[in-house]
């Protein structure tokens, strides 16, 4: 519930105080406090403190909604061309398209989803693990940013282990 | 034939050739077999060794082969967070045969003892 709060504190402190009146820097600015977030998850695994970490990120969210100051949004400038925008979409159809088959080629994800950032994230998302075992030598790629890991856990420990929450942050992601 | 005409062929060309390719690869990837999910086979292992912490590993594949290694992989990610230690030195053991009837023959060693025979060549042992 924590989790949550901070989480829609994060988003929309974020969104009213970075972009207000653009609607893509809106997008961009959620995206950053969701990216925030996900992190938080790693911070709180390596300090032994998931709920202090959450009530930080919610601390921070609200103070988000107390900065007065407006970020003034640049204005775009023209309108694509129809051939661009047709590209855009055959491009974006394509990509979606070898998005679903890898899925479905992949179902536990390829080598770095099932040895970086599952599997982390299995240690973020059960019970608190000892960080020696989270960051044992068995395990590769120790250093690897904590976001994707932390993504995927925290989804794991919204819905439970299910196979679509990573497939979901990898679109979120693609898409964005 | 303008340099901007021969500009706008050339940009085409290269997007139909990169949407072929996609296409392709995409189709390829749909009529392959998908693989069985990893915890098909390991979530029983998993449960077994929840709160070992730490397990060695035991296969009658050599992990420096491909074969090996993949398994080895497949069953870290599948009893995280377990970690599996690719060697036989830990307590606890999970053993990972490719041919299940050799099961009976490696549990014939003095210092093995059965803890759960999972099947389908997965089992639980410690050491004595």
């Amino acid at each position: 519930m924590i989790a949550l709060v901070s989480l829609a504190l994060l988003v929309s402190g974020a969104v009213r105080a970075l972009a207000p009146r653009d609607r893509a820097f809106r997008a961009a600015a959620a995206a950053l406090a969701f990216g925030v977030w996900c992190s938080a998850l790693g911070a709180g695994v390596l300090l032994q403190a998931r709920t202090a970490v959450d009530l930080a990120c919610a601390l921070a969210g609200a103070a988000l909604w107390l900065i007065p100051w407006r970020a003034d949004a640049p204005q775009a400038a023209g309108r694509a061309s129809w051939p661009m925008r047709a590209l855009v979409l055959v491009n974006a159809a394509g990509a979606a398209a070898g998005f679903i088959a890898t899925a479905h080629a992949f179902p536990d994800g390829g080598w770095d989803a099932t040895m970086m950032w599952n599997l982390r994230a299995r240690f973020f998302a059960g019970d608190p693990q000892p960080l020696q075992l989270v960051f044992d030598r068995a395990l590769y790629h120790s250093g690897y940013p904590l976001l994707v890991s932390g993504g995927v856990a925290r989804l794991w420990i919204l819905f439970g282990e299910r196979s679509w929450a990573p497939l979901a942050l990898g679109a979120a992601f693609a898409a964005a | 034939m303008s340099a901007r005409r021969l500009l706008w062929w050339w940009a085409g060309a290269c997007a139909a050739a990169g949407i072929f390719c996609a296409a392709f690869e995409a189709a390829q990837l749909f009529w392959q077999p998908a693989p069985d999910p990893i915890a098909n086979r390991y979530a029983p292992a998993r449960e077994a060794l929840r709160g070992a912490g730490v397990a060695g590993f035991l296969s009658d594949d050599p992990l420096d082969g491909d074969a090996g290694a993949l398994r080895f992989h497949r069953a870290l990610y599948g009893v995280a967070p377990t970690v599996l230690r690719p060697n036989s030195q830990e307590r606890v053991l999970l053993v990972d045969l490719a041919h299940p009837e050799r099961l009976a023959r490696l549990l014939t060693a003095p210092d093995l003892r059965l803890r759960k025979d999972l099947g389908n060549g997965l089992a639980v042992v410690e050491k004595r």
